[in-house]
């Protein structure tokens, strides 16, 4: 599978940053609430990608960033983030074989379970707010993951093509 | 691994948050702060073209609608002065306390809270700049919010429209105090326990009352849009849009309080605040 990986390394902390920047992007506070979750979104992909290259320790990392620039608790991101890639990691063979639709359903759940952790872990806080969790950004970031996934796939093909043909 | 790891950060930050301060304030700091900066970069890039493209002839005018507005600023700036000089005279015959004079530090802002369950903007000022925790912070319009958490260089400011945060204020025409609740929307905070007796009307413009020592009185919070009353509740709803352009704002200004001192002997009209920005003459 990895064939050359120094060709495309730069895919996966490109990617990754993208999506930081598209988390923190400013916008109007109606598109905010239906915003995707960008980075779950991404590490999920590159988990499922690569399992073994992109480990739960990879998404602690992201998560603790995440943290720290949100100013959430440090460790809520972290936590959610590792127990959702690490479930990709068990079943990565499984959820290879899907289509994409069902593969969008899985992701859509698994960000579901995120924002739920997120959300459990947010009550600990003493100035957490009261407002539900909300399910529309889990299905919205479901339904990015087929275009993401097509696109992702297809710059990592691309480059990955360049060497064969020379 | 990772999780159990996850876990113990919580732990900690749960129990002992004093041990994280210093890596969440590095976080902040190291990452934040140019993300935040990258993330700004329309805005900015905005602004450079508004200045790199705009002809001679509409700086001239920008020019000349300014000095319009300062001179009518200055007019009112007199007047003030003149307002305050008997506010205190007027407080010297009733044998009252101190006068008052905040000073003001201009802060950018850097970005805004992506999380929609928290209302909060990151300031680019810190603890170098002076910047304490509990500030508060207001705008051109009206008051912003307060400082929750500080890094060096940057200042988390919690809106006064999140759910957690409320402010005491007064009607300003009838003097009625109550208390301003976040209600988690840009546009609007409630102010509940009013009994409907009470002298409040729509359009009424409603003053931080500076009760509680966190917010300075007399700064204002927003106007009563709505009463709402249904007759089995004992007290009134009331809704107040924030004065504040909590969405659009770009410069901000963190208060400094003065010390309270004894009262000061009347003070010469004309003479004009020692600070760097003072509060009343901050332009729109």
């Amino acid at each position: 599978m990895l064939l050359n990986p120094d060709r495309y390394w730069w895919l996966i902390p490109g990617s990754l940053l993208a999506a930081f920047l598209f988390q923190f992007w400013p916008l109007p506070q109606p598109l905010r609430a239906v915003a995707p979750d960008a980075i779950v979104l991404v590490t999920l992909y590159w988990t499922l990608r690569k399992p073994q290259l992109v480990s739960s320790g990879w998404a602690f990392v992201i998560g603790v960033l995440r943290d720290g620039i949100e100013a959430s608790p440090l460790g809520m991101h972290a936590l959610a983030l590792v127990v959702v890639s690490y479930l990709v990691q068990l079943f990565y063979q499984r959820l290879r074989m899907f289509t994409v639709w069902q593969q969008a359903l899985a992701v859509a759940g698994l960000c579901e379970l995120y924002l739920l952790l997120g959300d459990w872990v947010h009550l600990l806080d003493p100035r957490s707010g009261t407002e539900p969790v909300l399910f529309l950004p889990a299905l919205v970031t479901g339904l990015c993951w087929l275009p993401l996934s097509l696109l992702l796939r297809q710059l990592e093909e691309g480059s990955l093509r360049t060497p064969v043909r020379n | 691994m990772p999780a159990t790891l996850a876990l113990l950060l919580l732990g900690i930050g749960y129990y002992r948050p004093e041990l994280l301060a210093g890596t969440r304030s590095a976080l902040a700091d190291s990452m934040a702060r140019p993300l935040y900066w990258l993330t700004s970069f329309p805005s900015r890039a905005g602004r450079w073209a508004d200045e790199m493209f705009s002809s001679h002839q509409e700086l001239i005018e920008r020019n000349h609608a300014l000095e319009h507005e300062n001179l009518i600023l200055q007019r009112k700036v007199l007047q003030m002065a003149a307002l305050m000089a008997e506010n205190a005279r007027l407080k010297e015959l009733l044998n009252s306390t101190e006068m008052l004079e905040d000073s003001a530090l201009v802060a950018e802002l850097l970005g805004v809270s992506p999380d929609p369950r928290r209302q909060e903007m990151l300031v680019h000022r810190g603890r170098a700049d002076g910047a304490f925790e509990g500030q508060p912070v207001l705008d051109a319009f009206g008051l912003v919010g307060s400082i929750v958490e500080l890094s060096e260089h940057t200042a988390r400011v919690l809106l006064i429209t999140d759910t957690t945060n409320a402010v005491p204020v007064q009607v300003s025409r009838s003097g009625v105090r109550g208390i301003a609740e976040g209600s988690g929307r840009l546009d609007e905070l409630y102010i509940r326990n009013l009994v409907p007796t009470t002298d409040i009307k729509q359009g009424d413009l409603v003053v931080s009352s500076g009760l509680g020592g966190r917010y300075p009185p007399g700064y204002p919070v927003g106007e009563v849009v709505r009463i709402e009353y249904d007759g089995a509740d004992p007290f009134l709803r009331v809704v107040v849009r924030p004065s504040a352009q909590l969405d659009r704002s770009q410069q901000l200004l963190l208060v400094f309080r003065a010390e309270a001192q004894l009262p000061a002997p009347a003070p010469t009209p004309a003479t004009p605040a020692p600070a760097e920005t003072d509060s009343d003459a901050a332009e729109p």
